[in-house]
């Protein structure tokens, strides 16, 4: 068996994954925000009276859910300049985000979707019978309970997000996976640095899922659990 | 009356011509294949297809100089040739974990893969750098790329050529480096103006700017990948450590390919004379 144990060690505590950590971060918060934007908006425009917005926004969830995100990736980056003959030339760190934020937010179109949709009838007669807005209503009465059913799946898209942000090797963005590559094409010490990058993935998702801990208390605060104590 | 002797004579001699040529190649006996194969009969070769003219994918079977090389040096060990496809990357692992026999992709023969591998060296490689047609970007060491984003092929003899001169870049013009998993994604970044060049094979360079004239261009003169002065590294077929018998029977093929002038003919069909192995002046 081959196992550089001094080379495994000494490349987790390395400062060269540092940079690419801090690169799928960047990534990932911000493709997360713009997909949780998209999808608030597509989510509230699936549950409201406009028939015609619905189906656009319906088209875009089945077209996006549709394709992989590799494919997706490689539209944005690659496929745009082919297709203009080099007008749209999208920089690799912009493409990325773009595909994976679109990708995100039909993925978030159906979560925000489902959160509203618990929200028992009731409250939008009361938010009537208040004489509200639709925007106030949505902002102040079903948007705050609905965001509660909202969160366990939007961890699930996130910790997903981290993870896709893997395939990002395929237009050259610096990150994780990429520089793992780079590592053992030349080295061959193929073992000790894909464990590495996997350490460095599963450290990434477990700080998320001690965020996701936090915001789910935060929302459930006064409710009570199916067995008694707290509901999160 | 006077021609049929003629004729005879003339269809006596053809006949025995072509006696002789079946007696010849029947005569020649099957050189020593590699003792043992992935797949018996066949040598199976881990190939990436995506740099014409070394080899590329044509109506989807596998073409090019290495493919036609092997294939001459198969037939001469009475084997099939079959080849794999895969990244470049994946090709050394691939190797050691028995997927095929032996590796042909332009592996530059180097002394961190001469550790862990052994190599039957074939073609005269060399590294260039490849530019815009519009571009006056022009370098003429691996130093000189400080400061100007590049597009190459991750693991290859290129990254290592840069990665060895990226410590000494002025701090103001950092070693930009953008790798991707094979040559054709390079070049597209340069056709795409997303970097300044792409360091990709000579014959790669060579073919895509015969084919594209008005979108590339040299940007550098065949490098060594070792430094300004060092001969131009080599290019070799990649055989497991250890296993004299692979390494003595693609050995032993490739040198009968030479000695009966296909080699030449290869050359000459692809147009890579520049790559000759067998001349050294460097």
């Amino acid at each position: 068996m081959h196992f550089d144990g001094a080379y495994f060690w000494s490349l987790l505590f390395s400062t060269q994954f540092l940079h690419p950590v801090w690169t799928v971060i960047v990534i990932a918060v911000a493709a997360m925000l713009m997909g949780t934007i998209i999808g608030t908006i597509g989510g509230v425009i699936m549950t409201s009276p406009i028939a015609g917005l619905r189906h656009v926004v319906g088209g875009y969830v089945t077209t996006i859910r549709g394709i992989p995100v590799l494919v997706q990736i490689v539209f944005w980056y690659n496929g745009l300049p082919a297709l203009t003959d080099g007008a749209i030339n999208i920089p690799a760190m912009a493409a990325g985000i773009i595909a994976l934020g679109v990708n995100e937010g039909a993925y978030m179109t159906e979560i925000v979707r489902a959160g509203i949709q618990s929200v028992e009838r009731g409250q939008r007669e009361a938010a009537q019978a208040l004489s509200l807005s639709y925007g106030s209503m949505m902002r102040r009465v079903i948007l705050p309970q609905a965001i509660r059913i909202a969160i366990p799946p939007t961890g699930n898209q996130v910790i997903n997000l981290i993870k896709n942000t893997s395939l990002l090797f395929a237009i050259a963005i610096p990150e994780l996976f990429a520089t793992g590559t780079n590592l053992f094409s030349m080295n061959f010490k193929y073992f000790e640095v894909i464990a590495v990058v996997a350490i460095w993935y599963m450290l990434l998702a477990a700080a998320y899922g001690l965020i996701q801990r936090t915001l789910e208390r935060h929302f459930s605060r006064g409710r009570v659990g199916l067995y008694g104590g707290n509901a999160a | 009356m006077m021609k049929t002797p003629i004729r005879s004579i003339a269809l006596a001699v053809v006949s025995t011509c072509a006696f002789v040529g079946t007696a010849a190649t029947s005569d020649a006996a099957c050189l020593p294949a590699p003792t043992a194969l992935v797949e018996k009969g066949t040598l199976t070769v881990g190939t990436s297809l995506t740099a014409p003219p070394m080899g590329f994918s044509k109506d989807g079977t596998p073409a090019g100089f290495e493919m036609d090389l092997l294939g001459a040096m198969s037939e001469k060990m009475c084997l099939k040739v079959a080849f794999v496809d895969l990244t470049f990357q994946g090709l050394f692992p691939g190797l050691m974990a028995k997927k095929f026999d032996t590796v042909a992709s332009r592996v530059g023969i180097t002394p961190v893969r001469k550790e862990q591998f052994d190599f039957v060296p074939y073609f005269k490689g060399g590294l260039r750098l490849v530019t815009q047609k519009s571009s006056d970007v022009r370098f003429n060491t691996e130093s000189d790329v400080c400061g100007h984003p590049v597009a190459l092929v991750s693991g290859t003899t290129q990254m290592a050529a840069l990665e060895r001169v990226k410590s000494e870049c002025p701090a103001d013009k950092p070693m930009v480096m953008k790798t991707f998993t094979n040559q054709i994604e390079a070049l597209n970044e340069v056709a795409k103006k997303s970097v300044s060049a792409a360091y990709v094979d000579w014959p790669t360079a060579a073919n895509v700017i015969q084919a594209r004239p008005n979108d590339f261009i040299e940007a550098s003169p065949v490098l060594s990948g070792n430094g300004p002065g060092t001969p131009r590294n080599r290019n070799g077929f990649v055989i497991r450590k250890g296993e004299a018998g692979t390494l003595d029977a693609v050995s032993g093929a490739f040198d009968a390919v030479v000695a009966d002038g296909t080699y030449d003919k290869l050359m000459e069909k692809w147009n890579l004379a520049d790559g000759d192995i067998r001349k050294t002046n460097d």
